[in-house]
């Protein structure tokens, strides 16, 4: 009896040390990954501020005798910086507004509002993420062109419609507009406020931080975004950051470093709201299940 | 005129809720108004007219589009002609795909596994595993050009081979080890699905996999009975999505080679697809034919899953079940 408690309670013991060593070299092996991950980053950061003869050294330089800014003067001279920027940011500012705005009316719709039928649109409307956009893109382009369309307008009007990849966020809102208890808007309805009263009054201060996953995401598609920019923008002038930088690679330069300072200036903006968001990141994935 | 009207309080009580109803029908679609119109005039229609476009051979006159029907002839030329680009391009780009699916979904959900596990700086390690996925693929490709590249032009992970002792690898220019390239590419930007992946494992019940080790089972019969079952539908739901955004890879490629290159190996569909609407003359009629067969395939691929999704899930459920009683 007390022989084989004593086994037991050893072999316990064992199992426990052992699931404990276990514990730990997956926690070292997760660290190591977390390394390899991190790396390139960093290796894009030292690419911005090494200089050129230290790009390419063999050995290679893994931290720089001093940060050169001079990278981002020379690589920004080889784009039409200025213009560039503000076209980024004069489609990207109307694609987010266009994007939380339509993707929270129909969110709504789809979860609050009962028209006929709801279930069948609601069902098309998200099918249309499962599209591979080659299959829309000439007569798209076709419609765009004879309305006279066909440049930056082209870009930021899918916003509007919850078009181009939005009908993840249609999604996203609807679920969390489901959450909201109905008693608050039937409260709201006796007193005789409207539905889009409601909506403005009680359910967006409500799914406030969904909004921003929603805008987040957007800015960040809109910012990344490249095949069709490629087809709506034509010459340099109209060109966007990333496209800038397309070409700058796309001629093979010697200066390695300026492209690295190029592309960490075009990775930045994403990096920052990153850092500034990373809560509602990690939120509105953990809600629903949808990455942007 | 209403038939309900001969008794007499429900007249009012129906007439304003029918009222109500009415208005919100209204409301419902005004709301929804963006979303369906959108649906309709930059899904739909499109769809439909690349379907007609693609009995077509398109030229362009003096800016506008001429169109002369010609039955299946791009059909036929798609699958008939020799010096058709189609093939290969469905073919890399499927194998592509389907790997680089596989890969993602397994990786994934083993960080995730990993990261589930409780310890100190868990958090940091999340949001490193998660900023890539925030960098601009172009960005990514950049970087890992100059990782990969050869070493004689200063390739990192090449000069490291060699001072291991190992022979250094042809990343960029060899057909097959491109591949390679494109799949690190994509693991290193998938922290999005981690995220979700850890996130769905917080609902996985521990007094399931506790009952499991008192059975005796190892970790991965937890794994099988327990924790697969619950994040099911999630994981099928990111393969799915993980399926379409592989087949429509075009960043990538064009930043590493703009033809393809090596051997043609990374002229996927999309890029096959953009250079025949916009570049080459003329083939407008057989860019919207080749669309259309890859989105029937997508389809296909898309309708097989779920039908794995549904009958797969019934007997998984029920499995757990029963070994939970015992």
């Amino acid at each position: 009896m007390t022989a084989s408690a004593t086994m037991k309670y050893s072999s316990i013991k064992r199992a426990k040390s052992r699931s404990k060593a276990i514990h730990i070299a997956l926690i070292t092996l997760s660290c190591l990954l977390g390394l390899i991950f991190a790396f390139p980053l960093y290796w894009l950061l030292r690419g911005a501020f090494v200089s050129h003869s230290e790009i390419l050294a063999r050995p290679p330089v893994f931290f720089p005798e001093q940060l050169n800014a001079d990278n981002f003067k020379l690589g920004l001279e080889r784009i039409q910086f200025w213009r560039q920027l503000w076209n980024s940011v004069s489609i990207v500012v109307p694609y987010v507004i266009g994007t939380v705005l339509t993707t929270s009316f129909a969110g709504y719709a789809f979860a609050k509002l009962k028209f006929p039928l709801r279930g069948m649109w609601f069902v098309l409307v998200i099918s249309s993420m499962m599209l591979p956009s080659a299959v829309t893109l000439l007569p798209q382009f076709s419609l765009y062109t004879s309305l006279g369309l066909a440049g930056k307008p082209a870009l930021i009007i899918p916003a509007f419609f919850c078009a181009g990849g939005n009908a993840y966020f249609v999604f996203l809102l609807r679920q969390f507009f489901m959450t909201i208890p109905g008693e608050l808007s039937e409260a709201a309805k006796i007193d005789g406020a409207g539905h889009f009263r409601i909506y403005s009054r009680i359910m967006l201060p409500l799914i406030r931080p969904a909004m921003i996953v929603v805008a987040l995401f957007s800015f960040i598609n809109c910012w990344n975004e490249f095949f069709y920019t490629m087809i709506y923008l034509k010459t340099e002038a109209d060109y966007t950051l990333p496209m800038g930088l397309y070409i700058v690679n796309g001629m093979r330069i010697p200066n390695y470093e300026q492209v690295m300072a190029l592309a960490l200036v075009v990775t930045a903006p994403c990096l920052v709201f990153f850092l500034i968001g990373n809560k509602y990141f990690v939120e509105g994935i953990t809600l629903t299940g949808i990455k942007g | 005129m209403n038939p309900e009207s001969k008794t007499g309080v429900a007249p009012v009580y129906v007439k304003k809720h029918a009222k109500g109803a009415t208005k919100e029908a209204v409301a419902g679609y005004l709301f929804a108004a963006p979303a369906i119109i959108g649906f309709l005039v930059l899904t739909l229609y499109p769809m439909l007219a690349s379907l007609f476009y693609s009995f077509h051979k398109i030229t362009i006159l003096s800016g506008s589009q001429v169109m002369d029907w010609i039955g299946l002839d791009n059909y036929r030329y798609i699958f008939n002609n020799p010096s058709s680009e189609f093939k290969k391009s469905i073919t890399v780009t499927l194998i592509y795909a389907f790997v680089n699916v596989a890969l993602v979904i397994v990786f994934c959900l083993i960080v995730a596994l990993l990261l589930n596990r409780k310890f100190i700086s868990r958090n940091l390690l999340r949001a490193i595993f998660f900023l890539p996925s925030v960098v601009p693929m172009l960005a990514t490709t950049i970087v890992w050009q100059m990782l990969l590249q050869n070493q004689a032009k200063g390739g990192l992970v090449n000069w490291l081979l060699l001072q291991l002792g190992i022979a250094p690898v042809e990343f960029l220019t060899d057909p097959i080890r491109i591949f390679e390239t494109l799949f690190i590419m994509s693991l290193w930007t998938c922290g999005g699905t981690i995220v979700v992946f850890i996130a769905t494992l917080q609902d996985v019940p521990g007094e399931l996999l506790e009952a499991i080790e008192m059975d005796g089972g190892n970790a991965w019969h937890k794994f099988l009975k327990v924790t697969y079952p619950t994040i099911k539908p999630v994981l099928f739901f990111q393969l799915i999505m993980c399926m379409m955004t592989s087949i429509q890879i075009y960043t990538q490629s064009v930043v590493l080679s703009r033809n393809g290159a090596p051997d043609r190996m990374t002229y996927f569909i999309n890029v096959m697809i953009y250079d025949h609407s916009f570049v080459q003359v003329g083939m407008r009629g057989l860019a919207s034919a080749e669309a259309w067969i890859v989105f029937l395939i997508t389809m296909v691929i898309t309708g097989v899953l779920f039908y794995f999704q549904g009958s797969f899930k019934r007997d998984d459920s029920m499995g757990t079940r029963k070994r939970v009683r015992l």
